[in-house]
């Protein structure tokens, strides 16, 4: 694990410190399924790779923008279909602010798992990513 | 950032100059006890709602509450203000949960009627009957036609339905409906959120007391609003659900990508403000005033139930019981008001975009409510002629001090349940880390922060209302 949550005052941050930019997204989308479900997002990554298989493309400005995205991408889906990612195998192409892959997409009330915190939305607000060949480190607030 | 000097102006009133920071375009008025200053030192608010004071063609000064803290973008507990001809809206300046708000039901049961016995049945009650927590769904089914008219009408809608009665309408801000509003601006997936949570609490700070009015500072005033010394009352604290927060990260998104195209920077890419001349900043507009009166409908239905409840176990009517709206004011909005120009170049009425992040209209005589935490207290406050200097805005609660994470580690929360009952205080929540995060100490002296408010002159004390039985989501 490389995330840990940051303290702010009414909401959740998250820092990510990672050696490629592909497992700081993965951990970036893991944090948030940790705070959306709490220790229920264990039974959630236990199932990994299971269900609903979407091919995912994303294409933003920055890395800051693709993270953002991409967290979006995964909120959405628990908000509008009730699914919620266990695995996924994603390429990042910290460069061109790409991401490219699949996602293995399992419904919430089939697992039996539910929500601990409402996350509202994803922030811009102190939204960073800084990577270079050795490294990559992100960080996001969720509005919860 | 550096921390800016905060200049004494007065009793609980300090003033962040715009020369303190380079980028400020305004000065900062703060309204705040020595304690909270503190507070909002510690957290480093000010650099927040420097930000906010640096934004393009903002309206002189920008005010930071003395419920504030840190927060995303805006800092919570702030009010600025833009031309509303053609200055700027900012989605990220009205927050994700558009009109979050309180309402304020007063009644005239004796407090005294409820012994513990009675205070444990009565939380059940409510608890069973009006939808709380996560992904909770209500009974009333909104779609197509039936949630346009709510996204455009407000509550008037829901009151047609027969949730409450016409006159609770004339006790919502705006009569519980904002103009302009445009179901078309409002996205199908925001829509398909609010399908079925219109009548729902929701979680997080979102609550419902019932209250028993403690201390009566204005007589005639509290009496002509139904509040009484000694009787229960019932405060409701939600939102716009769902659909608010989907109106809200869309706009976010957009006025992100669109703010290359406009030819200004801000500090904080969630401040990203969109021009209200323009077509995306007229259907943002269109779109928060549609979720703000799903808002409104979504408050109206929660006091219908809990007017069902308290008619059931008391064994009355609405009539009877003394069952009246006080108000209904939303703390997350943009409005436009009119207020007299600073400026003596050119004098005159500005027509200004006001915008409230955690902070809550006060009109001149207006009821104003602010909820406190758990375990102390709430007000019922007045707003004055004075509070003009503030854009008519007071704060909107004792505001957060301990982090969400912080409360967690700290509070006991079997402890905490078994104190409170010790005080006569009875709760019933969706889940203990909620009520751990949502725990007094988790906020600011209440007593304090309405100091500071009435130091200033920006609202009157009228009531203050103690908890009885708590719902959390």
């Amino acid at each position: 694990m490389t995330y840990r949550f940051t303290d702010h005052t009414a909401d959740y941050g998250v820092e990510i410190h990672a050696f490629t930019a592909e497992e700081a997204f993965c951990d970036a989308a893991r944090a948030m399924y940790e705070i959306l479900f709490g220790h229920a997002a264990a039974e959630l990554f236990r199932r990994g790779g299971a269900g609903l298989t979407t091919k995912l493309s994303l294409q933003e400005k920055t890395l800051a923008d693709l993270l953002h995205a991409w967290l979006s991408w995964h909120l959405d889906r628990h908000t509008q279909d009730r699914r919620a990612a266990s695995g996924w195998r994603i390429r990042v192409f910290f460069r061109e602010s790409r991401l490219e892959g699949e996602v293995y997409l399992q419904s919430v009330d089939e697992l039996g798992i539910r929500p601990e915190t409402e996350i509202k939305a994803v922030t811009y607000h102190d939204l960073r990513a800084f990577y270079s060949l050795e490294k990559t480190q992100l960080h996001y607030i969720v509005d919860v | 950032m550096k921390e800016p000097t905060f200049e004494p102006v007065g009793l609980h009133h300090y003033r962040i100059r715009r020369t303190e920071i380079p980028g400020m375009r305004v000065d900062v008025e703060v309204y705040a006890t020595e304690g909270i200053l503190a507070a909002i030192r510690a957290d480093k608010t000010y650099a927040q709602i420097v930000n906010v004071a640096s934004m393009p063609d903002v309206s002189d000064p920008v005010h930071l509450m003395p419920d504030a803290h840190f927060g995303y973008g805006f800092p919570i507990g702030a009010v600025a203000a833009f031309s509303a001809e053609d200055g700027w809206v900012s989605p990220g300046g009205v927050g994700a949960d558009i009109n979050c708000g309180v309402r304020l039901m007063a009644t005239r049961i004796p407090a005294a009627e409820l012994d513990e016995k009675n205070r444990r049945a009565l939380a059940e009650d409510i608890y069973r009957t009006v939808p709380s927590g996560l992904g909770v769904g209500g009974d009333v089914r909104l779609t197509g036609k039936s949630l346009d008219r709510v996204l455009e009408r407000g509550a008037a809608a829901v009151v047609e339905r027969g949730y409450g009665d016409a006159a609770d309408l004339a006790r919502i801000e705006d009569g519980g409906g904002l103009a302009g509003a445009d179901a078309d601006a409002v996205s199908a997936a925001a829509k398909k959120r609010g399908e079925t949570q219109c009548g729902t609490m929701g979680a997080g700070n979102h609550f419902l007391e019932v209250q028993r009015v403690d201390t009566v500072f204005d007589g005639h005033l509290a009496g002509s609003w139904g509040i009484g010394d000694g009787m229960l009352a019932v405060m409701i604290h939600s939102g716009s659900r769902g659909l608010g927060y989907q109106v809200s990260d869309e706009f976010w998104k957009m006025s992100r990508k669109m703010l290359p195209q406009f030819g200004i920077t801000v500090a904080d890419a969630q401040l990203s403000p969109l021009p209200v001349r323009s077509d995306p900043g007229k259907a943002y507009l269109a779109a928060m005033r549609a979720a703000a009166n799903y808002a409104f409908a979504n408050r109206q239905v929660l006091m219908h139930l809990v007017r069902t409840v308290l008619e059931n176990f008391f064994g009355g009517t609405s009539a009877t019981l003394g069952l009246r709206l006080v108000y209904d004011v939303a703390h997350n909005i943009a409005k436009e008001e009119s207020y007299a120009a600073r400026s003596t170049v050119a004098p005159g009425i500005r027509k200004l975009l006001v915008h409230r992040k955690g902070a809550t209209r006060a009109f001149d005589g207006q009821p104003v409510i602010i909820p406190g935490d758990m375990g102390t207290a709430s007000y019922l406050l007045v707003g004055t002629a004075e509070s003009e200097k503030s854009y008519s805005t007071v704060c909107h609660g004792a505001g957060r001090v301990l982090s969400r994470t912080a409360a967690k580690n700290r509070v006991n929360v079997s402890r905490l349940l078994v104190d409170l009952r010790a005080r006569g205080i009875e709760v019933r929540g969706g889940s203990k880390g909620g009520i751990a995060e949502e725990a007094p100490e988790a906020y600011k002296d209440i007593e304090q922060v309405v100091d500071a408010v009435c130091a200033n002159g920006l609202a009157r004390r009228v009531a203050r209302l103690r908890p009885v039985c708590v719902i959390k989501g």
